[in-house]
């Protein structure tokens, strides 16, 4: 991995292709003018598109209104208010998700019995898609917090467990019993034997769980009316405020991101000492 | 092999036991919310094994299957063409980081103003949202590649054509075959999704009109039809991936060393 080898090897092939276009990759600078020229590309295109009457529909409001409509939804308490409860349920429900993701899979993790027991069918619980059970919980909780809760938990629980579980089953069962026999103490052994090991695959598994909560957050606002992000979308739309509408999906866009992005810094440091590990997924 | 039935016995005894337990414990029931098995599964069959079923499950498996593989033919396409191209995918970087951060369905009534609300609306959304996970996995997949086979394929100038379906392809199908999972549950959300906010059919329709209308044994039918769907579709999924993954856990997998 370190770079030596890397300019070794690169001078050879350098002269070998000489002529024959080697893709070579932007620098970083090159690539946020790139990625800045894709997106400006993109508003322009929306732009000509809407004022040359090609989308011929009062649906679309053209680029710069909806760019305009932005500010003026950011200094509403309305706004604020919805971004602040998407958030907090997003948190809180996986907080739940974790307080009973990570004892309960530990548990299974360690104790093989259990595991043959209910493994499967924590992998036939997984799959279910959450939305459905959504009128479900409309019907038994009403439009309530505890039901938007209630859906995100269910909904990230289960691969959250699959994770802890996998990473738990993952580690060097020799490393383990070395520091047993060496009367190394039950919460040590966990610090160095079980986090080390285990903690990528927890982290990715927490990380994707974030995600799916913001998006069951929106799914049941939108759906469910409750409040949130979700719900002011849904409300722009009947209110034929549509340059409101596009503003707030911009805005949910940018949040989703942001998040994201926060999220993966927090992994890559977090879990410092190993790629990100685990069933990839995004 | 007896022990791997009897382990497969073994997993299955907490689901037996549930639904056991659950076809007895509803059996008597009088409580509104929760219906007996049996008048829930009467409902499942004349719902979803009559032909009611042209209206409930058909709608929404072409839905799905069109959406998602719209999105895989375009994401797995698109996906080997920017990761071999890093100027393009760096031009697309931030809109397909954008895209894919966006909750799927804060885009539906959006997609509902400009497309209407018909089936065609249905797939476009299912497709848009199910392209940015199978986009952005081939594109990691692709540019994941050890370094050194590249240097194997400079050293021995083995054409381009070569390598893409030698070295490139095969390199990046572990990664591909991930995004076309997620891919698939993002498609399964979309679709109930979009048929709860804008449809007068598929199975997202009765669950939440079942719902909004108190019939609840119906509702109960969907939710049963859906998570069988679910998991149908994962089961599904499970061999075809093994299938072509098969070289890499045969390399990969320390236990068939």
């Amino acid at each position: 991995m370190s770079p030596t080898t890397e300019n070794t090897t690169s001078v050879p092939t350098a002269i070998l292709l000489r002529g024959r276009g080697r893709r070579v990759p932007p620098g970083a600078a090159g690539s946020i003018l790139l990625g800045l020229a894709g997106v400006l590309s993109v508003l322009l295109l929306w732009e000509i598109a809407t004022r040359a009457g090609w989308i011929g529909s009062s649906a679309l409001p053209t680029a710069s209104q909806t760019l305009a409509a932005i500010p003026r939804l950011l200094i509403t308490p309305e706004f604020w208010a919805a971004l602040g409860q998407t958030l907090l349920s997003t948190l809180v429900g996986l907080l739940l998700s974790a307080a009973i993701a990570l004892p309960l899979g530990t548990l299974i993790g360690l104790n093989t019995v259990l595991h043959r027991l209910l493994y499967a069918t924590i992998e036939f619980l997984k799959p279910i898609p959450v939305a459905a059970l959504l009128p479900l919980a409309l019907l038994i909780l009403g439009v309530t917090t505890q039901m938007k809760l209630g859906l995100i938990v269910f909904g990230t629980l289960w691969p959250l467990l699959i994770q802890v579980i996998y990473g738990i089953r993952n580690v060097d069962a020799v490393a383990w019993n070395t520091a047993k026999s060496y009367r190394i103490s039950t919460l040590r052994r966990f610090g160095a034997v079980v986090i080390p090991s285990a903690g990528p695959y927890i982290a990715t598994g927490l990380r994707v769980a974030a995600v799916t909560a913001l998006l069951l957050s929106v799914v049941t606002e939108l759906v469910g009316a409750v409040p949130g992000l979700g719900y002011e979308i849904r409300r722009a739309q009947s209110a034929v405020q549509f340059d409101v509408l596009y503003a707030y999906v911009i805005v949910t866009g940018l949040v989703g991101l942001l998040f994201n992005l926060l999220l993966e810094y927090a992994e890559k440091r977090v879990i410092f000492w190993k790629g990100a590990a685990a069933e990839g997924t995004r | 092999m007896t022990r791997r039935i009897s382990q497969f016995l073994i997993a299955l005894l907490l689901p037996l036991a549930l639904l056991v337990w659950w076809w007895f414990g509803s059996a008597s029931s009088g409580a509104f919310f929760f219906p007996p098995l049996s008048k829930i599964l009467t409902r499942f069959r004349e719902l979803f094994l009559s032909p009611a079923v042209m209206d409930t499950l058909v709608p929404s498996l072409i839905n799905l299957a069109a959406g998602f593989l719209l999105a895989a033919v375009i994401g797995v396409f698109g996906g080997l063409i920017l990761g071999q191209h890093p100027r393009i995918q760096a031009f697309f970087a931030p809109l397909i980081h954008f895209f894919r951060s966006l909750p799927g369905p804060a885009l539906l009534p959006l997609f509902m103003l400009l497309f209407g609300l018909d089936m065609q609306m249905k797939v476009w959304v299912i497709a848009f949202t199910t392209l940015f996970p199978i986009l952005l996995n081939t594109i990691d997949g692709v540019r994941a590649r050890e370094p050194r086979w590249k240097d194997v394929d400079d050293v021995f100038r083995i054409s381009q054509q070569r390598r893409f379906w030698h070295v490139t392809l095969p390199g990046a199908m572990p990664q591909i075959m991930t995004g076309l999972r997620v891919g698939l549950q993002t498609a399964l959300l979309m679709m109930v999704v979009s048929e709860m906010l804008a449809s007068t059919n598929g199975v997202g329709f009765l669950v939440l009109q079942s719902q909004q209308q108190f019939r609840v044994p119906d509702m109960w039918a969907g939710i049963l039809m859906l998570g069988l769907l679910g998991l149908v579709l994962n089961l599904l999924f499970e061999p075809i991936e093994r299938r072509v993954l098969r070289w890499y856990h045969a390399t990969h997998d320390p236990a068939s060393q």
